[in-house]
């Protein structure tokens, strides 16, 4: 009766684990939309399109980097227990999945273009990708500011 | 045989008693007895069934609540700030590993050259 009240417990909590884990990802996306609308100044109309694309957007872009996440908790777990030099097969295996991680990131963007292209302006399109870098580089930045404080 | 034992205990007494009345009594006793004893398993039954109801309702709530009041100081933030400050707040809020996370993840994000120079926020 125990073990089962247990599993039953652990059952009931991992929703709240999946809930954590989408909240996570929803403010990420919340605050990327929100750097987005006020760099291409998105009129109303724009915005009331372009919002729920973008989200749809970035959740595609997040699953596509999902192996990717995956691995590297794998191979943290094997740090932990073989040590920090990778062998020939995991530094491959690494790459590989980075490639496919990449190409079907790209494959994402790629299908995505028209449509971002039917409710943004030429100018606003480019300072979209634009701005895509912009967001890569300040995450960079503000990693190498806590690393070097 | 039956003649027989009638008349071995013929001269002998009873050698026990029952309260008066109680085999008239012994059907409404066993059934409020049983009664009792179902209620009181249904009892049981129901302290199960809230034991698990019960923390699953509160973790529902938790994350419900927790969902708000998330969306409520997003929401709170995007009306006072610009679209810069509030990326740059999300960034500053994440703990080291999950920049970290963020971090690996974008730098799989293959970069779309352009000609334009690349803006500087």
């Amino acid at each position: 009766m125990k073990t089962i009240g247990t599993l039953v417990l652990f059952g009931l909590l991992f929703p709240l684990f999946a809930v954590g884990q989408n909240n996570r990802q929803s403010r990420l996306i919340e605050a990327k939309a929100a750097l987005m609308q006020s760099e291409l100044q998105l009129t109303a109309d724009q915005t009331q399109a372009f919002l729920p694309l973008y989200t749809s957007y970035e959740k595609a872009i997040a699953a596509s980097s999902a192996p990717m996440r995956s691995l590297r908790n794998k191979m943290k777990a094997d740090t932990v227990s073989y040590g920090a030099v990778p062998t020939r097969q995991q530094a491959l295996l690494q790459i590989r999945t980075g490639f496919a991680v990449s190409q079907s990131i790209l494959d994402v963007k790629k299908s995505y273009l028209d449509r971002f292209a039917q409710i943004l302006d030429p100018d606003q399109l480019l300072k979209f990708y634009q701005t895509e870098n912009a967001i890569r580089n300040k995450i960079n930045r503000e990693l190498r500011r806590r690393n070097n404080p | 045989m039956d003649r027989k034992f009638q008349a071995e205990h013929a001269d002998r007494k009873m050698s026990f008693r029952v309260p008066e009345g109680f085999f008239e009594e012994l059907p409404r006793l066993t059934t409020e007895r049983l009664n009792i004893e179902i209620r009181r398993r249904h009892r049981r039954m129901w302290t199960g069934i809230a034991a698990v109801a019960v923390p699953f309702a509160a973790c529902l709530v938790l994350a419900v609540v927790f969902r708000f009041s998330d969306h409520r100081n997003t929401e709170y933030a995007d009306c006072r700030l610009d679209g810069t400050e509030v990326f740059d707040r999300y960034l500053q809020e994440l703990s080291d590993e999950e920049l970290t996370n963020l971090a690996a993840d974008a730098s799989l994000d293959p970069n779309v050259l352009l000609i334009r120079d690349e803006i500087c926020l």
